[in-house]
């Protein structure tokens, strides 16, 4: 799952998945503002057929984050 | 904590505030009816951002149930979209709310650059961006006539139900109906008048006693029998109407060979979102702002 995850980040983002680490964070990549975080949500909810919260979504603010909540959708 | 609910009416006032400062021009009467009875639905007047409990955003909507081929299809055509500056980055939630509403086709028809981009982003698709205006000639009227151009009691007593539905809905709004009728074919069409000044004269507009207006289709209910003949619709509609032309969606001519028209790009490109199958070659514009803030 971590790989498949970084594989959308850096594709939402347009990097490199090797630039998704531990602890990339909007402040590490240009393109990640709201509209592209909106973005990767909606492709995660996709990819992985989950639905995030509104308040998830806000706290999704970084990769560690990211990983955690969708961990914890996946295991139900 | 930021959340987002569904409006409810109680909230008119709040909304206003921020419904001002997106258009302070609009009148509040016009603003009231967005909100309250456009056009009958009870669903929900769109959706606000809270912050705690105050009212940082919203998300106008206005949801219909048509009738299309027999089957039920659920709209959402949602508009003026306003956030607090202090909220902006939080605003998308607005529209999150929107791209996950299921079983429902939705729409939007006056999106101006910021939101245009920001919805093409997130995968709405452009469905049309041209139009394509066709004159009509007076010499022409002198031999056409308008015995087929049906408006008012005896239109409406060439309606289906879904058609009176549709007329009852938008008469009061500032748009023209008629019916075109020829042997057993006929179409129901909603247009609303725009005024219209060639380019090159443009400069007398303002002094000018004479007032070009052109006819811009929104719906038709048969293309086919409409566009099939079409220079004799056309010229019998303009004549009835008073009009110089008609503007009409490239999308509802994609499958027609017409000619003589002249093309124009608008800036209120047509977006739509949906999962569910519907060719959206025939998406109207009924039930929106357009009539309700008597958007051009």
């Amino acid at each position: 799952m971590e790989e498949q995850l970084k594989e959308i980040m850096a594709a939402v983002f347009g990097v490199q998945p090797s630039e998704i680490h531990e602890d990339t964070a909007p402040g590490d990549i240009a393109k990640w503002d709201s509209l592209h975080h909106l973005n990767l949500v909606t492709a995660l909810e996709e990819e992985f057929n989950v639905e995030f919260s509104e308040e998830e979504m806000l706290e999704m603010v970084n990769y560690k984050l990211i990983h955690l909540t969708l961990q914890q959708k996946l295991q139900g | 904590m930021i959340k987002v609910t569904e409006a409810r009416l109680a909230d008119f006032e709040e909304v206003l505030l921020l419904y001002q400062k997106l258009n302070p021009e609009i009148d509040k009467s016009i603003w009231q009816e967005t909100f309250f009875d456009h056009f009958n639905t009870s669903d929900t007047p769109g959706y606000v951002l809270k912050d705690d409990e105050k009212i940082v955003g919203f998300f106008g909507t206005i949801f219909s149930v048509r009738n299309i081929n027999g089957q039920q299809v659920r709209f959402c055509n949602c508009h003026s979209w306003i956030v607090d500056e202090n909220y902006r980055s939080k605003g998308l939630l607005l529209l999150n709310r929107l791209n996950k509403l299921k079983d429902c086709i939705v729409t939007n028809f006056s999106a101006s650059p910021g939101p245009y981009e920001i919805m093409k982003t997130l995968k709405w698709k452009e469905v049309d961006n041209a139009h394509t205006i066709f004159f009509s000639s007076p010499l022409k009227w002198l031999y056409m006539s308008t015995k087929g151009v049906l408006k008012g009691n005896e239109m409406l007593g060439e309606l289906s139900g879904e058609e009176r539905k549709i007329a009852e809905d938008h008469k009061k709004f500032r748009c023209a109906l008629n019916v075109v009728k020829k042997g057993d074919d006929r179409s129901f069409q909603v247009y609303k008048s725009m005024e219209y000044f060639p380019a090159k004269i443009n400069v007398v507009k303002n002094y000018s006693p004479v007032k070009f207006h052109l006819g811009h289709l929104y719906y038709l209910s048969n293309p086919d029998f409409f566009f099939g003949d079409f220079k004799n619709n056309l010229h019998s509609v303009c004549k009835k109407e008073k009009w110089i032309g008609l503007v009409v969606p490239n999308r509802f001519v994609k499958n027609f060979r017409l000619t003589g028209g002249k093309r124009y790009y608008h800036r209120r490109p047509v977006l739509v979102k949906t999962n569910k199958e519907f060719d959206v070659d025939r998406l109207d514009l009924l039930y929106s702002e357009i009539f309700v803030l008597d958007l051009k």
